[in-house]
């Protein structure tokens, strides 16, 4: 038990001086609002780079030149977004690629570590905990480190430029068996011990009754698994050489504009990025209120 | 066959696919990064060359000056992230609202999902000498323009300044949640002792958010660690070396110079170093917090 703590003498509540408070009242009431101009300031900036992203993508090349920049958009033109979308480069497939591949490892992924979540949670088997704690641990380590004993075991598995090469390593991921199997583990017993009574399989156990009481979980892993894959770029850079595979990520790099720009090229290279910005954000806003639970889920619980 | 076995079983199971690919695209590659370093790979073909890879990458004046950079934007950008995502979070939760305040939180993730290629791209833009939006502000006001990327001095911290401008969306979710989730008991016992304001941030909100700030600090601080889009496309780890991180520089060997095995001592030497950082965090919240 805790013990009561005397309360010392300058703690005792005096006679409200009336004077005193307003002025504290008066100095809260300014000080809340610098912090909360100090906050929508914050928000516009992170904001301005993708509204300037946006802005010059519907200028012509001489326009994004200007001085004074144009904040506001004037005549705008679609050119960038044709000149995209007609160069030699096969840019529509790429977004197909990056498309195929982020739904692939979302649906995959999530039945998979949805299983293995399932049987850490709610499962007894010899190794089980050793196996977690090793799954667990990997999460400390930089993904970085892997990537060329990843790059050299996929060369001589010959998975190099196949769609294989970019869905299978990012099936396994820890940190979604992690998640999930913190909300399993949270669910009641007796719902599974009820169902296997009423003759339910181990199957329909994880399927009719886990997985749709873990939606929630899933929704936000789903989400992020989506936005990362479709933004992963290193290690498809590494892997993916041949044109018709690449994922836009990687593609665009070989575009007007990417990685060295002339004089003309922003309009273009603002476009690309609109392109290849547009389906996370549209997957955003979409699951916003998952996205926010999950990355709370991790953070809280764990 | 009795229950438990069959639970056992069912458990393997359930297990395995998931274990499987684990192994073949986690663990080994882990295991293989310590492996790999003390080997060199002709036509496909390793042979071991013991610490020769080791010795030559610990002679390198660029291994050592990566490591530097990479340290001093890790350091620069946790600290700043962490603070700044603080900040915002804390300011979030006055607000009574709760549409308000979950309106603000995607908000502020928004620029986080915009993907790494497409932000370094407007930043090469907006950092631009010439004509980049920066240097236009800066004119008008009547500063010189500064070459940002281009000035081994500027250089880093504008890599720092970008990041921090897109990517505090993370933490400031996780710190929001933390702050909600803390006990009203404590709040209203503090302002029974006249806590109020700047106060009741710094002396209960702040303590009791140890653990998320921890875990924040650390999650920062392993993607910091491998820095590499922004270097990729902003700098190519130039002017002079300035910009060169661990991972770029393991990326270069790799796949440039296609010095595979000097390559993967760079990449081991990343992996241990931030093994290293992420030990030195913990100890050193355990130092500062009594629980």
């Amino acid at each position: 038990m805790l013990k009561q703590p005397t309360v010392p003498e300058e703690h005792i509540p005096r006679p409200i001086q009336t004077e005193g408070r307003s002025w504290r009242r008066l100095r809260e009431k300014i000080g809340g609002n610098i912090t909360l101009l100090l906050l929508l300031f914050w928000a516009l900036v992170s904001w301005f780079p993708l509204y300037w992203m946006v802005l010059t993508s519907f200028k012509k090349g001489q326009q994004a030149q200007a001085l004074p920049p144009g904040l506001w958009l004037k005549e705008p033109t679609l050119e960038s977004y044709q000149q995209v979308l007609s160069s030699t480069f096969p840019v529509l497939r790429w977004l197909a690629n990056s498309l195929f591949v982020s739904v692939t490892v979302t649906v995959l992924g999530l039945l998979l570590c949805a299983a293995a979540g399932y049987a850490f949670a709610r499962k007894r088997f010899r190794g089980r905990d050793i196996i977690f704690w090793m799954v667990l641990s990997t999460m400390m380590l930089p993904g970085f480190s892997r990537l060329i004993p990843a790059f050299m075991l996929t060369l001589l598995l010959n998975l190099h430029d196949t769609y294989w090469v970019m869905i299978l390593p990012g099936l396994a991921s820890p940190y979604a068996v992690f998640l999930i199997r913190q909300f399993m583990l949270t669910l009641p017993s007796e719902l599974f011990d009820q169902a296997r009574i009423d003759g339910a399989g181990e199957i329909r156990l994880w399927w009719q009754i886990a997985l749709p009481l873990t939606k929630p979980a899933l929704a936000a892993l789903g989400t992020f698994t989506f936005v990362a894959t479709w933004n992963d770029f290193v290690w498809p850079l590494a892997v993916i050489n041949d044109l018709k595979l690449m994922p836009i990520q990687v593609g665009v790099t070989l575009l007007r504009g990417m990685e060295r720009t002339g004089r003309n090229d922003y309009p273009i290279a603002m476009a690309s990025g609109v392109l290849m910005a547009v389906p996370p954000v549209i997957i955003f806003f979409l699951f916003q209120q998952y996205f926010i639970r999950g990355l709370t889920i991790g953070a809280l619980k764990g | 066959m009795n229950y438990a076995k069959r639970e056992e079983m069912w458990g393997y199971i359930f297990v395995t696919p998931f274990l499987v690919l684990f192994l073949v695209f986690v663990l080994v590659p882990t295991v293989m990064s310590v492996v790999m370093a003390a080997l060199e790979w002709y036509d496909r073909k390793p042979v071991w060359v013991g610490l020769d890879n080791i010795d030559h990458v610990l002679n390198d004046k660029r291994f050592w000056q990566s490591v530097r950079n990479t340290l001093s934007y890790v350091g620069m950008f946790t600290f700043a992230a962490v603070a700044l995502a603080l900040a915002v979070a804390i300011r979030i939760t006055k607000f009574r609202n709760q549409g308000m305040r979950q309106g603000l939180q995607s908000a502020f993730y928004l620029p986080s999902v915009v993907s790494l290629v497409a932000v370094a791209v407007v930043w090469r833009y907006i950092f631009n000498n010439q004509f980049g939006l920066i240097n236009y502000l800066l004119s008008v006001v009547g500063i010189d323009p500064v070459n940002w990327l281009g000035n081994p001095q500027t250089a880093l911290p504008s890599l720092v300044l970008m990041d921090l401008i897109t990517g505090l969306g993370v933490g400031i979710i996780i710190f929001v949640a933390a702050v909600l989730g803390l006990p009203s008991e404590l709040f209203d016992a503090a302002h029974i002792d006249g806590a109020t304001g700047w106060l009741e941030t710094i002396y209960i909100t702040i303590p009791l958010l140890t653990p998320s700030i921890l875990y924040v600090a650390v999650t920062t601080m392993i993607v910091a660690m491998q820095l590499f889009v922004s270097v990729f496309f902003l700098t190519k780890g130039g002017p002079v070396g300035s910009t060169l991180t661990l991972a770029f520089l393991t990326y270069r060997y790799a796949f440039v110079f296609l010095k595979v095995g000097y390559a993967s001592a760079v990449g081991l030497a990343l992996l241990l170093l931030t093994l290293a950082l992420a030990v030195v965090l913990f100890r050193w919240f355990r130092s500062v917090v009594e629980y």
